[in-house]
């Protein structure tokens, strides 16, 4: 990662292609599109919004978790927890 | 880059021993303190499986480190010199954040008192579309204030520009996402568990 970090003038345009469609391919529905101006702000809002929505879900899944988690039997360690994801 | 598989196992490992750790089963907890600690955990075990190496990773764990209710479960998983090490950060950033509004202070000052006619230098990052001219002033600065959205966004993101600013930003997505997963499947674990015991029950 930090073999990249070069200063800004050595970066090359093609890097900060592979970057930006790295990026675009990460979002939900992405779609091809070609490198215009209205696709690199449109890709930062996609992006800023994805982020806002994964911490959202991140939120909702501790809510979840620890409702779980208060309901379960003080005996029952972690080890249960392993074993039914390992079956699932 | 990191090795995903790996990242996901040392990560989920790492969950699950926080959890553990957090005392979540006992009854006496709030309903508020018990998300905190899932969420916590949740964010150190994502942290400390990404390791040191990535700003958003250390600013995570600084960011619980900051607020002082966090310091006895931060120290059941961390360690006694892990926390102490996120809380040395976490102290950095504060007084780096305020020296940088004091000097915003001072810049924007200067700005008004100087000729407006000065020229802007760009510190839009070098999008081909940017560097080939194609880019409107307004889209433009579109564009800067999306940068300024994604630094408060990605954590410890604050001082990042261009190109950082954007792998930052992929790393942590990617992250994120594993995060999601992981504790998507922790709770599908969760329940499954629950309605075999009320099966049995």
């Amino acid at each position: 990662m930090s073999s990249r970090r070069s200063s800004r003038g050595a970066i090359s345009d093609e890097e900060i292609n592979e970057l930006i469609s790295k990026l675009q391919s990460l979002l939900p529905n992405s779609r091809r599109r070609g490198s215009s101006q209205a696709s690199t702000t449109k890709l930062l809002k996609e992006t800023c919004n994805y982020i806002k929505s994964l911490h959202r879900e991140v939120d909702d899944l501790s809510d979840r978790l620890s409702d779980l988690m208060s309901t379960m039997d003080h005996n029952s360690p972690g080890a249960e927890i392993v074993r039914s994801i390992l079956r699932s | 880059m990191h090795d995903p598989r790996r990242f996901k196992r040392a990560f989920m490992e790492r969950l699950l021993l926080s959890l553990q750790v957090a005392g979540l089963t006992s009854k006496s907890m709030g309903l508020r303190e018990r998300r905190d600690a899932v969420r916590l955990s949740s964010d150190v075990a994502m942290a400390s499986s990404r390791g040191r190496g990535a700003p958003w990773a250390r600013a995570l764990v600084a960011r619980h480190a900051a607020e002082r209710r966090n310091e006895a479960l931060l120290r059941r998983i961390m360690g006694g010199s892990g926390y102490e090490r996120a809380a040395a950060a976490a102290a950095a950033a504060a007084a780096a954040g305020r020296k940088e509004i004091r000097s915003k202070k001072i810049v924007r000052r200067s700005h008004r008192v100087c000729s407006s006619r000065r020229k802007r230098r760009s510190l839009v990052m070098a999008t081909p579309a940017a560097a080939s001219g194609a880019m409107s002033s307004s889209a433009r600065r579109m564009v800067k204030g999306r940068l300024r959205l994604l630094r408060r966004l990605v954590p410890g993101a604050e001082s990042l520009h261009g190109f950082s600013l954007l792998t930052e930003t992929l790393d942590y997505v990617v992250c994120l996402k594993t995060q999601v997963e992981l504790m998507q499947s922790l709770c599908k674990g969760s329940q499954q568990q629950q309605q075999q015991l009320l099966q049995l029950g």
